[in-house]
């Protein structure tokens, strides 16, 4: 393995540095520092000009400017842009943060939203709802994501803000809903005419119940996840996880994770009417986020280990998951309780179209986090469009051809019961191609990232490398492609690895 | 079906009977006269042939080309006077909930006027001639190019195979639009074609890949063999005995990279580094009036569309392809008409005295 990791990094090297060379020519060749100089109608045009030959050395051939770059570049100098007189490094630090963020959102949520749903779609194989799901996959796949980037900013933006502004949903809209809804869970659940019709009925009474509430309660003015909600929800949470997770037969596990959602309501009881959460406010930053839910976690499994039985593994499993579930809606209630002040700050209008945070905000950590989050809403969802698609076809696929399987028979034949043979030996199997797929995607999705970026005037590292062609600034699009390249490389190599570790009948030591 | 063996008893009837339905499907025929059999039964891929075939003659022959005027009276780049503030005199027929009588109505400009006056129904056709165009000559370069690099790598392996893959891996570790960007800033004119080659020569590694993989099975195989023993020169086992054998790759993997080509050809578009003025493709039209939205809207929603219709019916039609040339793929009927066809054939053995034939389930 680590002969095979040595050789791919150094071919990796080996690919980039040509690559570096070929394209800092190319782009040499292509872009005109000069072009603003040119056209310009100052009467000293010429001693600009050749102030700027000068003093970007364009005299030297290419090849030759290429070395000096390649000589400061080792030394960790990435050279700085001649427009701004900004270092590179300096621009990327704040573009970088804000593209992995870009990313990470629309990833997880594409990854969770088109596994499950392509996995559904591979058992309802031949169904009217795996035919509408193939057929949306193909239309998000045929989707100009400029064009549904502008369509969003330009009217989902406009629209969402109008309805938060007078929010309420007519009997037309609540309608239309339920039936969406209903349909949704007909399909996906299948089954005999009756079950169907139930399916269908529960499916849209809950959907237009939920609405319902939301509405009459207000909301969608005051959000919140008070125990009234937290309850029902985290039940609902704990009930779902338990039957993927171990099946409802396992009384134990269903016992830990009801555990942990009381500890989750007791955890907010503590936390908001008994302020709590002011000192941890004043201390909060997303490292920090992160180590609270894994701390639930930790605490989950310990739940499911005091509720014991012989396999504690199990019951340790599905708590410590239902706990990082509660964690997050307390942390998405402490969020939303900021929701009002964020709102009113921005006169009501607080989907944004352009950047990635609101200059000049001020606020908490919370203000802050719900900050970025309306600036990631809408380009957030156009990158879902391009990776969701891509990856419920990859999980039908990949699921199909499980399912295909002599062992998917054998564990049918040896009475296992659906939940068992599909979760334990059919979806683990699933994940291991697919876990390949994910880091190339993330490159798929760089260039994604690079559109709507553009478009929502996000200053991501798209914006830098796009910027950089326009004015003819080296630098920065030669720190872009470096990064993106790297990025790549050690993207493939991770999905070789992933592969090898979690199927060992693939071999990498060659 | 007469003295069954004793294998063909202990099947189940209804195995039996798809096994026969099976080689009743495909006996006698060729492997070319089969995939177009299958191919002619996928509904998706035929709806998708017919309306970008439509697509493509309503764009060419409407405003014409190389010099010929077409049937539409207005062109691209003229400016007509502005009637009713530039909407779409475009008229639903009245079963369509318009107002147009009994059938469309174009009027004088169906898909409505920019700011100053042009025809956007003569500008989305042109932009659909030159964003198709555009995907045309990049699918085709592609496909030489791919299709030479992945036999030659896949065939001779030893020291050409690394040399072209690495080369490859040049490419391919920038996503298409970053590499598209920097090309299209070289060969960004009004005129398609540099552009189409220039972006022609970026999207085929994927396609010598899977060329290359292709081939690496195939050079095993025995009729290969049998070509080089009776004396065959490389090239001719190459073009005659095995790019035939890969051709169902080469297709379907064609189709798919010509939707990727007009979404890639629009982007660039969008973004500035592709077709610039006078010329017109359908994403400079999306550029051009991005900022017209919440005044003009149709100027917006027309050349989206056509994008969106010429990217779904190729893909549709790629994905036809795909399952005509894959063995494993059967045409399923839906779990209900499977119940039906078995309701009907229950009734025609109990009534009819057995034997009912089953031919038009067989094609369902």
């Amino acid at each position: 393995m680590l002969r095979f990791l040595v050789r791919r990094s150094l071919t990796g090297l080996a690919v980039l540095l040509v690559a570096s060379f070929l394209y800092y020519v190319a782009i040499a060749a292509v872009i005109d520092p000069l072009e603003d100089l040119r056209f310009t109608t100052d009467p000293n045009q010429e001693q600009l000009i050749a102030e700027r030959v000068a003093l970007l050395d364009l005299d030297t051939p290419s090849q030759i400017r290429y070395l000096s770059w390649l000589g400061a570049f080792v030394t960790g100098d990435l050279g700085s842009s001649f427009r701004t007189g900004q270092a590179v490094t300096t621009i990327l630090q704040g573009a970088v943060v804000s593209t992995v963020q870009l990313l990470t959102v629309a990833t997880v949520v594409a990854i969770l939203l088109g596994v499950s749903i392509g996995i559904a779609s591979a058992l309802r194989q031949y169904t009217a709802f795996d035919y509408s799901i193939t057929f949306s996959a193909f239309l998000f796949f045929s989707l100009p994501i400029f064009w549904v980037a502008v369509l969003l900013k330009q009217w989902g933006a406009i629209g969402f803000n109008n309805f938060l502004g007078d929010p309420f949903f007519g009997l037309v809209v609540l309608a239309l809903a339920g039936l969406a809804a209903g349909t949704f869970w007909m399909l996906a659940v299948g089954g005999s005419p009756p079950r169907r019709l139930a399916v269908f009925v529960a499916g849209a009474a809950s959907a237009v119940g939920v609405l319902l509430l939301l509405q009459l309660t207000g909301w969608w003015s005051t959000p919140h996840i008070n125990p009234s909600l937290l309850a029902p929800l985290g039940v609902l949470t704990a009930v779902v996880i338990t039957a993927l997770s171990t099946g409802l037969g396992h009384r134990r596990a269903l016992g830990a994770s009801l555990t942990v959602v009381a500890l989750g309501v007791l955890a907010w009881v503590l936390l908001t009417p008994f302020q709590l959460w002011n000192p941890v406010t004043a201390v909060m930053s997303y490292p920090l986020l992160v180590g609270l839910g894994a701390l639930s976690a930790v605490v989950g499994a310990g739940v499911g280990y005091a509720w014991g039985g012989p396999d504690k593994g199990q019951a340790a499993r599905t708590a410590a998951i239902v706990a990082v579930f509660m964690a997050l809606y307390l942390g998405l209630d402490r969020m939303m309780q900021a929701w009002p002040a964020y709102s009113e700050a921005l006169n009501g209008r607080p989907i944004a179209t352009i950047g990635d945070a609101t200059p000049g905000l001020g606020g908490n950590f919370w203000i802050g986090a719900i900050d970025a989050y309306t600036h990631l809403v809408l380009p957030t969802i156009v990158l879902l469009l391009i990776s969701f698609a891509s990856y419920t076809r990859y999980s039908r696929g990949s699921m199909l051809e499980t399912l295909n399987q002599d062992y998917m028979r054998t564990a049918r034949a040896k009475g296992l019961n659906e939940r068992t043979v599909v979760m334990r030996h059919g979806f683990r199997n699933t994940l291991i191609p697919l876990a390949t797929i994910v880091p190339v995607d993330i490159i798929t999705l760089l260039g994604g990232a690079l559109i709507t970026e553009r478009i929502f005037n996000r200053p991501g590292m798209g914006t830098v490398f796009l910027r950089g062609l326009d004015e003819g600034d080296i630098d920065p699009i030669m720190a872009y492609l470096i990064i993106v390249g790297a990025l790549a490389i050690i993207a493939n190599i991770a999905a070789d690895v992933i592969y090898t570790v979690l199927d060992p009948r693939i071999r990498v030591d060659t | 079906m007469s003295a069954p063996t004793t294998s063909r008893d202990e099947q189940r009837p209804e195995e039996q009977d798809e096994q026969d339905l099976e080689m009743r499907e495909t006996a006698g025929l060729s492997q070319g006269q089969i995939v177009r059999q299958r191919f002619f039964r996928h509904t998706g891929a035929m709806v998708g042939l017919v309306v970008f075939v439509l697509v493509l003659l309503l764009a060419f022959t409407s405003i014409g080309f190389w010099g010929w005027s077409g049937w539409w009276d207005k062109n691209f780049s003229s400016r007509y006077p502005v009637i009713t503030g530039g909407a779409p005199t475009l008229l639903l027929p009245s079963w369509l909930g318009g107002s147009g009588g009994l059938w469309f109505v174009a009027g004088e400009h169906p898909f409505g006027q920019d700011q100053i006056g042009r025809d956007i129904f003569a500008r989305v056709m042109r932009g659909t001639q030159t964003s198709v165009v555009v995907m045309i000559v990049m699918g085709f370069v592609a496909t030489v190019i791919g299709l030479l690099m992945g036999a030659l790598s896949g065939f001779f392996r030893g020291k050409v195979d690394p040399v072209l893959m690495r080369f490859t891996d040049l490419i391919i570790i920038f996503p298409t639009i970053v590499v598209g960007a920097i090309l299209g800033l070289a060969f960004g004119a009004a005129n398609p074609l540099p552009l189409a080659l220039a972006l022609g020569l970026l999207v085929w590694p994927p396609l010598a890949r899977l060329v290359r993989g292709e081939f690496f099975s195939l050079r095993e195989r025995e009729f290969v063999d049998a070509a080089r023993v009776a004396g065959a020169s490389n090239a001719r086992i190459i073009f005659k005995h095995m790019i035939p054998n890969a051709m169902g790759v080469i297709i379907v993997n064609t189709t798919l990279l010509l939707s990727q080509a007009i979404l890639l050809e629009t982007t660039l578009a969008y973004l500035d580094f592709g077709i610039t003025e006078p010329n017109v493709s359908l994403g400079t039209l999306i550029s051009l009036y991005e900022s017209a939205f919440s005044t003009r809207p149709w100027l917006f929603w027309w050349p989206g569309l056509f994008i969106i219709v010429i990217a779904l019916c190729v893909n549709f039609v790629g994905d036809g392809l795909r399952d005509a040339f894959d063995p494993r793929q059967k045409k399923m009927p839906s779990a209900r008409k499977m119940r039906a066809a078995a309701r009907r054939e229950v009734v025609a053995r109990q009534g009819g005295g057995g034997g009912a034939p089953r031919g038009p389930e067989a094609g369902a």
